[in-house]
């Protein structure tokens, strides 16, 4: 059942990092379209360089962001799942230790 | 002594919970699988929802009156055992033990990943059964239900293909039964593959997004396009390519009796043709297979449809239920 948690823990964590990856590229190229035509204009491309350049960063920030808190969240569930499957098993009883049998005499032949 | 068995409630709730994860796994099981999720569901034989070892002790406890006819049923995509379950709580398995004398043992797998994955696996597992079985294996009858269907025909493929020793359980099957199973291929998954290819290629981040989300779909719903039984149907091929049938026929092993069960939701014989049961459309259920399909000929004389029900019901009808066990008592008369 652990085990289970642990893969549904795994699947939230793939999908906000994907969703976030994805989302981010969304961003990025939706904004390029009207960067891509500020830069055609010539006293203007300077500045809408700068600009994109800004946007690109802040944009990637708050995604990169958005990703490292999940995986530390997702670390963080990882200790909480090893703490509560530890705290879940059963200590073994300690196995009663026997003496070891004495070793067989080598047999003697049988009659035919 | 027996385990006490859990409340009637937390047994559904478990219930429940399985078959989201069958869903999962159906959905994307083979992203679960190749990245090691815990999620990600191992080909298993179940008895009363817990996993059964295939070992003869286990196999002997699970079932002390083992008898030499085995029945083996075999869950479609998205789908657990669960599905068999009449309203009576019995399923066809155990009427057919009741009935007839048979044992009867439910797989469990991940149905996103690839048929022919999947027909190894159970390959493998049916030798294992065979080899652990507490008594001599007289005879296995295969139930498929949906992909369940595909499943075991290329299960049988690959334990045929197989250089020796031969395998046994091949032997011994005596015949399958196909219930719903789209041996043709699934007309919806053609359309979703439509549907994706073309949002891909409009020139928008949007549209391609969620081309990009619509194809992350299990490599499992993937086969079913074209019902890709073999490796070779997939291998090396871009799975999101537009329409593209790269099928290459599996003959069905003629010392198997086929039995191929459809259904129609609706009276119209032309709707039926394509509506089929819902899900599969008749033709394809029924494997009448054209040569543009590069399809195997399916025995159209064993073929049975039943009218107004849906693709799911086809697995806990009572209807069905007896045609199941007449092609098993006509079988067994022969």
């Amino acid at each position: 059942m652990m085990n289970r948690w642990r893969g549904l823990k795994a699947l939230v964590v793939d999908a906000v990092d994907h969703g976030s990856r994805a989302v981010e590229r969304i961003q990025k190229e939706t904004a390029s379209v009207p960067f891509d035509i500020l830069e055609q204009v010539p006293p203007l491309a300077a500045p809408a360089k700068v600009v994109r350049f800004f946007h690109d960063a802040g944009v990637s920030g708050v995604h990169v962001t958005i990703r490292l808190v999940t995986r530390l969240t997702g670390r963080a569930l990882d200790v909480a799942l090893d703490v509560l499957e530890h705290s879940q098993a059963t200590p073994e009883p300690p196995v009663p230790t026997e003496p070891a049998p004495p070793p067989h005499p080598a047999s003697p032949p049988v009659p035919p | 002594m027996d385990a006490p068995r859990a409340p009637r409630y937390l047994r559904s709730m478990g219930d429940v919970l399985e078959q989201v994860i069958g869903a999962l796994n159906g959905v994307l099981g083979d992203y679960l699988a190749r990245t090691g999720n815990g999620l990600s569901t191992r080909m298993a034989l179940v008895h009363e929802r817990e996993l059964l070892p295939l070992e003869r002790g286990a196999l002997s406890r699970a079932h002390p009156n083992a008898a030499p006819r085995l029945v083996v049923l075999v869950h479609g995509l998205m789908s657990t055992e669960i599905v068999w379950r009449m309203g009576d709580f019995e399923d066809y398995g155990a009427r057919l033990a009741r009935d007839l004398g048979y044992t009867p043992f439910y797989v469990r797998y991940n149905s996103g990943l690839h048929i022919s994955e999947n027909g190894e696996a159970l390959d493998a597992l049916l030798e294992r059964l065979v080899d652990a079985y507490p008594v001599p294996v007289e005879e296995i009858t295969l139930l498929g239900h949906s992909m369940g269907g595909l499943v075991v025909r290329s299960a049988a493929h690959a334990a045929a293909c197989r250089p020796d020793p031969p395998r046994r359980w091949l032997s011994l099957a005596k015949r399958a039964v196909y219930i719903g199973t789209p041996h043709l291929g699934a007309p919806l998954e053609r359309f979703g593959n439509v549907l994706t290819w073309t949002l891909a290629n409009l020139p928008s981040p949007y549209t391609r997004l969620i081309a990009d989300i619509g194809n992350l779909r299990s490599v499992g719903i993937k086969d079913l396009r074209y019902a890709n039984l073999r490796r070779e149907d997939w291998e090396g091929a871009d799975a999101d390519a537009l329409l593209q049938n790269r099928r290459h026929p599996v003959p069905l092993l003629p010392h198997i009796r086929h039995h191929l069960v459809a259904a129609t939701l609706v009276g119209d014989p032309r709707l039926a043709l394509f509506f089929g049961d819902a899900l599969v459309p008749l033709a394809s259920a029924a494997g009448q297979a054209k040569p543009h399909h590069r399809s195997a000929v399916l025995p159209q004389g064993q073929v049975r449809i039943v009218p107004g029900l849906a693709h799911l019901t086809l697995a806990h009808d009572p209807e069905v239920y007896a045609m199941v066990r007449s092609f098993c008592e006509e079988a067994a008369s022969v």
